[in-house]
C-alpha cells in the first residue's frame, strides 16, 4: 500500500462520548500524520460535516439519536457515496457482521476489542477496497454506457433462446420494450462468427434491413451468444440514393445528348442531303463535343462505381515496363511534334504483378496527357519505373510551371481547376486524376504528387505487386460484401484454357465474357490458363445460362474444341461461404 | 424489305432513327409507349424490336414481359436502346431476354451494326 502525502481524513459518527474517546486514544498513538480525526454524534451532523470537507473513510455506529440499527448504514451508503464505511459495535454478533457487509460496510469492528494497530489496518485496507470497488463499478458504469449508446442492437441470448440481456439499440431495432425482448424467445438464428443480412418486421410492421452477426461469450456463468444486429435502414437509403443517382444521370444527360449526335450526324453524313465542306467542318465540331460531353457522363459514372466498390475489374498478371514504355510510345510523336523530349527509364530487372491492365493503363495516359499538357516547348518527360520495398513505383515527371504546394493535395479531387496553365488546344475532363486516384486505390496502391514550382512536377504511383491468390482474394470478398449476405448469389466460373507465355487465348476469353456477360464483374486470369469469373447477382439459372454462352462463343474461339474447357462452377453462399472455403473447392476444381 | 418496331418515347430520337433507318432501306414503325408497342407488334409483325428501356408505362421488365407474351413476338428479337448505365441493367438481370444493347449516345455504326448482326 502506498504511503499517501495527506492524512487520512476520518469521520467517526457516535454518540456516545466515552466509545468517541476510545477511538481518538487508539490512532492518536498511531504516527503523528497519518490520520486526521472529526467527531459527529448524529447522522445528520455527520452529513454536514462530510458536505463541508469530504471524508476519506467513515466510522460508523449504528446506533444514534437520529437513526438507528443497520438502516444508519443504509442512509449512510447514501450519504458518504463511494467512500468505505467501517461499522463499530459496542459487542460483536456474528450473524450481524455478515449482513453488514453485504450492504456495503467494508468492515465490523467491536470498539471495546480493537487495538490501535488493527483499526488502523482496517482504515488503510478499507480504503484500499473502497477504491478497487468504485473503479470496477465505474467500468461496469461505463461499459453499459456504451452498450446502452451504440446504436446496433446487442443482446445476450442463451442456448435454449432466452434472452438475457437487450440494449436500447436492440428496443429500438426491434421495435419491443425491453421487457417484451426478454419475455419471448429469440428466433432470429444464425451461425456464429457469420454475417447475415436479413429484413426484420418491427411491431409497426416496419420493414428493418439488418446486418445480424453471433458471437459466443460467458454472460455471468451462462453461457450465450452475443447477437448484434445493425441496422441497414441508412446504408440501403444511400446505396439505392446512388443507385438512382446513376440512373438519373445516364438517362436525363444521355437522353437529349443522343438527340443532338444523331441530329447532327444525319445531316453531317449527308443521310438528310448533301452538306457543303464548310458545314461539315461545323458539325464536326459540335459532334466532337458531344462525345466529350458522354466521356464526361462516362468518367462521373466511373468515379461514382469506384466509390462503391462496383467497378468492374480483368485482373492479369501484367509486365508493369512493358506498359509503361507501350503508353510513352504512344505519347512519343505527340511529344516530338510539341518538341518535348520524351524518355523512359526502366529497371533491369523485369516487375509484374496482377493488376487490370486497361485500367492502370488509363492511369499512365492521364499522366502522359497532363505531363504533355503542361510541359512547354522544349521541356522534358521523364517516364520512370523501379522497384520500391517489394512495390513498383512509376514516376511520370515533366518540366514545366509544376504546382504549388497547397494545391497538391487537391489534384486529386473531383473537377479540381489546378493547373489550369495548359497549353492550349488540349481539353480533358478534371475527373482524370480522381478516376486515376480511384483506380490505384483499387489495386490497394497509392497516387501523389511532389512538385518544385516553377521547375517541374513529378506524379508518382505506388503499386503493391499481388499474386493470383492475393488478386482473387481481394475481389472475392468485394464481391462477398456486396451479394448482401447471399441474398444476391455470387456465381464464380473457373475455365482452363491453354496456357503458357505465347498463348494469348486466356486474354481473348477474358474479353469476350468481359463484353457479352454483363455480370462478369471480376475476371482473374494466371499464365497458367486458368481464368477465374465472377459473376455478381447469378443463381444457378443465371449462372447457366452465362456458362452455355460462354461455351458457344468459346466453341468459335477454339475453332470447336471447347468442350473441356468449363471445369467448374461453384455458387455463394451454397458452394462456399468465404475466401478460404472458395480456395479450398477451388485447388479441388484444379487438380481434378 | 425489313420491318422494325420502334418503341421510344422521345419522339424527337424517334424521328432520327425513322430516318436512319429509312435511309438503310428498312421500314420502320413506331409506338410512343409500352402499351402501343405491344398492339403494334401484334399488327406488324416485326422482323426486329427496338426498344427504349425507360419507358412511361412500363419498367423494362414488364415491357419485355408483354412484348414476349404476344405469340408473333415471342421470339422476335429485341435490341434494346438505353441510356442506362450497363451495371444497371445487369443489376436488373435484363441482359438475357436481349439480342442486342445500343447503348445512347451511339456511334450510327454501332445502331445499324446491332440491327445488321440479327437480320443478315
Amino acid at each position: 500500500m502506498a504511503e499517501r502525502d495527506t492524512p487520512i481524513k476520518i469521520l467517526l459518527v457516535e454518540d456516545n462520548d466515552y466509545d468517541a474517546k476510545i477511538v481518538d486514544n487508539l490512532l492518536t498513538g498511531m504516527k503523528a500524520g497519518v490520520f486526521s480525526l472529526r467527531t459527529a454524534d448524529t447522522l445528520e451532523k455527520a452529513r454536514l460535516a462530510d458536505a463541508a470537507e469530504s471524508a476519506d473513510v467513515v466510522l460508523l455506529d449504528l446506533n444514534l439519536p437520529d437513526s438507528y440499527g443497520p438502516d444508519t448504514l443504509v442512509r449512510s451508503k447514501g450519504i458518504f457515496t463511494d467512500r468505505p464505511i467501517i461499522v463499530m459495535t459496542g459487542f460483536y454478533e456474528e450473524h450481524l457482521g455478515v449482513q453488514l457487509i453485504q450492504k456495503g460496510a467494508q468492515d465490523y469492528v467491536v470498539k471495546g476489542k480493537i487495538t490501535g494497530d488493527w483499526l488502523s489496518y482496517s482504515i488503510k485496507y478499507a480504503i484500499e477496497r473502497a477504491k478497487i470497488e468504485l473503479k470496477m463499478r465505474e467500468r461496469e458504469a461505463s461499459l453499459r454506457d456504451m452498450l446502452e449508446k451504440i446504436p446496433e442492437g446487442f443482446l445476450a441470448v442463451r442456448e435454449d433462446n432466452k434472452v438475457l440481456f437487450a440494449n436500447r439499440g436492440a428496443e429500438r431495432i426491434f421495435g419491443q420494450e425491453r421487457t417484451e425482448l426478454i419475455s419471448r424467445p429469440f428466433m432470429l438464428e444464425n451461425e456464429i462468427g457469420a454475417a447475415l443480412e436479413t429484413d426484420l418486421r418491427s411491431k409497426d410492421g416496419r420493414k428493418v434491413p439488418v446486418e445480424v452477426r453471433a458471437a459466443e461469450i460467458q454472460w455471468g456463468t451462462e453461457k450465450c451468444r452475443l447477437v448484434m444486429v445493425r441496422d441497414l435502414t441508412q446504408a440501403k437509403q444511400l446505396e439505392r440514393a446512388r443507385n438512382d443517382f446513376i440512373s438519373m444521370v445516364s438517362h436525363e444527360l444521355r437522353s437529349p445528348l443522343t438527340v443532338v449526335k444523331e441530329a447532327l450526324d444525319l445531316v453531317y453524313d449527308g443521310t438528310a442531303g448533301e452538306a457543303s465542306d464548310k458545314q461539315k467542318e461545323i458539325l464536326k465540331m459540335g459532334l466532337d463535343n458531344t462525345r466529350r460531353l458522354n466521356r464526361l457522363i462516362d468518367g462521373l459514372l466511373d468515379i461514382t462505381k469506384i466509390e462503391a466498390g462496383v467497378m468492374p475489374m480483368n485482373m492479369a498478371e501484367t509486365d508493369f515496363g512493358a506498359l509503361l514504355s507501350a503508353t510513352a510510345g504512344d505519347y512519343s510523336f505527340l511529344a516530338s511534334e510539341r518538341g518535348i523530349t520524351l524518355k523512359t527509364e526502366l529497371p533491369e530487372q523485369r516487375i509484374s504483378g496482377f493488376c487490370d491492365r486497361d485500367k492502370l493503363r488509363e492511369v499512365l495516359v492521364n499522366l502522359a496527357s497532363n505531363a504533355i499538357k503542361f510541359t512547354p516547348r522544349g521541356g522534358s518527360i521523364v517516364f520512370s519505373l523501379r522497384p520500391w520495398e517489394d512495390q513498383a513505383l512509376f514516376c511520370v515527371e515533366n518540366t514545366g510551371h509544376g504546382i504549388e504546394p497547397e494545391d497538391l493535395p487537391k489534384l486529386f479531387s473531383k473537377f479540381s481547376k489546378v493547373g489550369s496553365t495548359a497549353e492550349p488546344g488540349v481539353e480533358g475532363t478534371g475527373l482524370g486524376l480522381a478516376i486515376s486516384r480511384g483506380i490505384v486505390e483499387m489495386h490497394s496502391g497509392h497516387i501523389w504528387a511532389e512538385s518544385d514550382p516553377g521547375k517541374n512536377c513529378r506524379f508518382f504511383v505506388l503499386l503493391p505487386l499481388p499474386v493470383f491468390r492475393d488478386a482473387v482474394r481481394k475481389l472475392l470478398r468485394r464481391e462477398i460484401d456486396s451479394s448482401a449476405g447471399g441474398k444476391r448469389p455470387l456465381a464464380a466460373l473457373l475455365l482452363a484454357l491453354p496456357g503458357g507465355e505465347d498463348s494469348d487465348m486466356a486474354e481473348r476469353a477474358a474479353e469476350l465474357i468481359k463484353s457479352t456477360i454483363r455480370s462478369a464483374n471480376v475476371l482473374v486470369r494466371d499464365k497458367d490458363g486458368y481464368l477465374l469469373a465472377l459473376l455478381s447477382n447469378s443463381g444457378i439459372k443465371e449462372c447457366a445460362k452465362a456458362m452455355a454462352s460462354i461455351q458457344k462463343s468459346l466453341a468459335e474461339l477454339t475453332g470447336g474444341k471447347s468442350e473441356n474447357i468449363l471445369i467448374s462452377s461453384m455458387i455463394y453462399p451454397e458452394d462456399f461461404s468465404d475466401e478460404e472455403t472458395f480456395f479450398i473447392k477451388m485447388s479441388a476444381a484444379r487438380g481434378g | 424489305m425489313p420491318k422494325i418496331l420502334l418503341i421510344e418515347d422521345e419522339t424527337q430520337h424517334t424521328a432520327l432513327v425513322k430516318m436512319r433507318l429509312a435511309a438503310q432501306g428498312m421500314q420502320v414503325s413506331t409506338a410512343p409507349t409500352a402499351g402501343d408497342g405491344v398492339i403494334a407488334a401484334t399488327k406488324e409483325e416485326p422482323d426486329l424490336i427496338l426498344l427504349d428501356l425507360l419507358l412511361p408505362d412500363m419498367t423494362p421488365e414488364k415491357a419485355i414481359r408483354a412484348l414476349r407474351a404476344i405469340p408473333c413476338a415471342a421470339k422476335t428479337p429485341i435490341v434494346a436502346f438505353t441510356a442506362l448505365d450497363p451495371a444497371e441493367i445487369r443489376r436488373r438481370r435484363l441482359d438475357s431476354e436481349l439480342a442486342g444493347v445500343v447503348q445512347k449516345p451511339y456511334e450510327s455504326e454501332e445502331l445499324l451494326g446491332a440491327i445488321k448482326k440479327i437480320l443478315k
